[in-house]
């Protein structure tokens, strides 16, 4: 469903990603874990089409920045931004108009049950906290009921109702045959709902860990080891 | 060393080590540098191509009204939510640390003088035209900046005493509210009075009224704007006196704050903390939030309408009507339309034809565009993920995305062209021609800016390239205007309207090339960011 080959992004001379390689099949959700700075968030925004880059990206067969690859992605970004003037059930509306999309009344009505955003219908996008803007973009991203779903560290922010239901939905997303790719940096919170990990670190995947593998250690253990390796050999690179 | 002294040396040191660092800001700087200096060179050295000035007055009736509209946003801001005359990084280290917070107070002053002495610079620009207008020399356009400085400071300071004095005190704000209504009615009283007297001629009553001490002894206002003006026209001992009385202002609103609250950070800590928020979220690209008024919006009717790419417009539209009844059209609509039938007031007594004085507005006009253009709802779209992610084309992205901001000039050009016109006694094709061009120029600046964005990968309008964007506009204007001047020359009947034709023209095409030429940046670019790199990580 979503294919990488090969992509290079730069910011003058610095190589945020290079040469990385993904795929993520449907049903199956990656895990993308690094420290900051890693080009976690980079990747993210050039599958999504955010950013130029060299290399392929493909959703469903399609060029990432194709009519066709926007309706099949939802996309929700690491700082929500939602309209300061548009209320969150206009918010939905605007998606569902500019989605052009037919009978969404009663999921934008699920959606905003599930996030608890029902009683805040008419509450306007600046009038919301954080994690409430984080929940608007949740449903944003899901209301056009997409095949690919890309979250950047969407638990930020989230009060813990919030990062259970989100948990929930991936989980369901999953088994419904969508492919997801989910950025964090905080390891607990991607235990249970992976089938795929990929350990970033300056702009590469340092490791990647399918579930259905035997890797021993745990992850956090995993990740630790990849990251301090790296940073000794930066200060052996350093002292040469 | 002293540690407030310390962070004060080391962060313009650091300032300067950063230019070496990033040539594009010291180019930037120099070429600022380079044309004050051209400025002041041209004021200075070039005859004035006027005989015969405009009466001294009306540049103090000009500064007075820039000072009160200074001061009635600081007495509002003070009543509100105080002003920001810290960082956050004052409050994480200083106002936890061991040091003196008077010591702390003089620090932030001082900086904030520093940065009103930077943002003041622009008057320095205006030394042909206060030349050429008024026989200002060099040494007066000095004097108005050293007014403009001085009641900036001024008005900063009485934000913060008064949000000090009257936070949550709804008695001491009614007070304020009070005081300034008794402080600045003579200025509206005497106003209508003398317009009045003078047979309902406003120009003449305005001018009559500014030679009274009513006008020159409006607190801060009258006598920063009255100080300038004895000095250039050489009443030293007036001028020092109105200069003093003014600083002595200042000088009393440190005082109270030093003296009487030296408890004062709880009263800075939320002008601090939003002021704060809003640069992040600015930086993280959270733009439309960072921008959207702090005023209370009551929710009436609701819903988004559109289809497609359209729904875009729509959305602008719902946003517009939220943030004031008339839409698109709000207060700047107004001070536009009241201002430019001013003009036209004061331009029909000097006496010249009508044309003269429409095309100057004209031009006046397409120069606040340049300013103004570029901040659309459609350019701060693009530094959001929505518009990049909805499955339209691009280019119908870009058209809808825009709409909002060609409409809302169009009508707004056109209110001030019809008012200004029926005034000046010009005929309806010079009306019609002139809100075209000045529209037009408005769509050429928009499509200018998302090609800059193309290429440097944000919006040249914003930030620190906007100086290299007015000098674009510019540079993609002048083959329009070389052919009107032209045509102008060689054209003996209807001249203007050939040479604003051509003109219109230009600006249809090259805005057209540069919006196809743009096309991609929906397509395929880097979404802008206000940060150095456009990620996260």
């Amino acid at each position: 469903m979503i294919k990488v080959r090969n992509l290079t992004k730069k910011y003058g001379k610095l190589t945020a990603n290079d040469g990385i390689n993904l795929t993520v099949n449907a049903g199956e959700t990656a895990i993308l874990l690094g420290p900051n700075g890693a080009g976690k968030s980079t990747l993210i925004k050039s599958i999504c089409g955010l950013l130029r880059f060299s290399g392929e990206v493909t959703i469903d067969g399609y060029d990432c920045r194709s009519l066709e690859a926007k309706r099949l992605m939802g996309y929700v970004p690491e700082i929500p931004t939602p309209f300061p003037m548009l209320t969150v059930a206009e918010h939905l509306e605007f998606i569902a108009r500019a989605y052009k999309l037919s009978d969404w009344q009663g999921r934008a009505d699920a959606l905003l049950q599930r996030f608890e955003l029902d009683d805040k219908r008419n509450k306007l996008g600046k009038e919301l906290s954080k994690g409430m803007q984080q929940k608007i973009s949740v449903c944003c991203a899901l209301l056009p009921e997409p095949k690919v779903v890309i979250f950047d560290e969407p638990l930020v922010g989230l009060d813990p109702h919030g990062i259970r239901e989100l948990k929930a939905v991936v989980s369901e997303l999953r088994d419904a045959g969508k492919a997801l790719i989910v950025s964090t940096h905080i390891i607990d919170s991607v235990e249970d709902s992976w089938d795929t990990t990929l350990i970033m670190n300056k702009g590469r995947f340092a490791r990647e860990i399918r579930r259905s593998e035997q890797f021993g250690d745990d992850l956090e253990q995993i990740y630790f080891s990849i990251i301090d390796e790296g940073k000794a050999s930066e200060v052996e690179e350093g002292a040469e | 060393m002293n540690a407030l002294r310390y962070i004060f040396i080391h962060d313009a040191k650091n300032k300067l080590i950063e230019l070496r660092r990033k040539p594009g800001k010291l180019i930037l700087y120099l070429l600022v540098i380079a044309a004050i200096a051209a400025v002041v060179l041209l004021s200075v050295l070039q005859d004035s191509v006027s005989d015969s000035y405009m009466d001294i007055l009306w540049l103090q009736a000009v500064l007075m009204a820039f000072f009160l509209f200074t001061v009635f946003v600081s007495i509002k801001q003070g009543l509100a939510k105080g002003t920001t005359l810290f960082k956050m990084e004052d409050v994480n280290f200083l106002f936890v640390s061991p040091l003196n917070p008077r010591a702390i107070l003089l620090h932030g002053v001082i900086r904030m003088m520093k940065t009103t002495i930077l943002s003041s610079i622009f008057i320095l620009f205006n030394s042909v035209t206060l030349r050429d207008m008024f026989g200002v020399s060099f040494s007066g356009v000095l004097l108005v900046f050293s007014a403009f400085v001085l009641t900036s400071v001024v008005s900063q300071l009485l934000t913060l005493v008064i949000y000090s004095q009257t936070n949550s005190r709804p008695s001491r704000q009614r007070f304020v509210k009070i005081l300034t209504t008794v402080a600045f009615a003579p200025l509206v009283i005497g106003i209508l009075w003398h317009i009045n007297a003078a047979g309902m001629d406003v120009t003449a009553g305005l001018l009559e009224f500014m030679g009274t001490p009513i006008a020159s002894f409006t607190p801060v206002v009258g006598w920063a704007a009255a100080g300038a003006i004895a000095f250039i026209t050489g009443q030293y001992v007036i001028g020092a006196l109105f200069f003093g009385i003014t600083f002595a202002a200042g000088a009393a609103l440190i005082a109270v704050i030093y003296i009487g609250n030296p408890d004062y950070y709880e009263d800075v800590l939320v002008a601090t903390e939003t002021a704060f928020e809003k640069t992040r979220d600015i930086a993280e690209g959270n733009i439309e939030v960072a921008t959207a008024s702090d005023k209370k919006v009551k929710v009436k009717a609701t819903g988004v309408s559109g289809y497609g790419a359209s729904a875009i417009f729509h959305r602008h539209i719902r946003e517009a009507f939220r943030v004031n009844r008339f839409g698109l059209w709000g207060v700047s609509t107004g001070v536009l339309v009241v201002s430019a039938a001013v003009y036209a007031l004061i331009s029909n007594r000097i006496g010249y034809e009508g044309a003269e004085h429409l095309l100057t507005l004209l031009v006046m006009i397409m120069v606040a565009q340049f300013f103004m253009a570029g901040t659309g709802r459609g350019v701060k779209d693009s530094y959001s993920h929505y518009i990049y992610m909805i499955p339209e084309s691009p280019l119908k992205k870009l058209i809808w995305s825009n709409l909002e901001v060609i409409f809302r000039v169009a009508v707004q050009n056109a209110l001030v062209f019809v008012v200004a016109g029926i005034i000046l006694g010009s005929n309806l094709m010079l009306i019609v021609l002139s809100i075209v061009v000045s529209t037009l120029l408005s769509f050429l600046i928009i499509s200018i800016s998302f090609l800059s964005m193309r290429f440097t990968g944000s919006h040249m309008s914003i930030g620190i390239l906007s100086m290299i964007y007015i000098l674009a506009i510019i540079i993609v204007l002048l083959p329009g205007i070389a052919g009107a001047i032209i045509a102008g020359v060689f054209i003996d009947n209807g001249a203007i309207y050939v040479s604003l034709v051509i003109l219109a023209v230009w600006e249809l095409i090259a805005g057209l090339g540069c919006f196809a030429a743009s096309k991609g940046v929906l397509h395929n670019c880097d979404i802008p960011s206000l940060r150095q790199m456009g990620g996260g990580n």
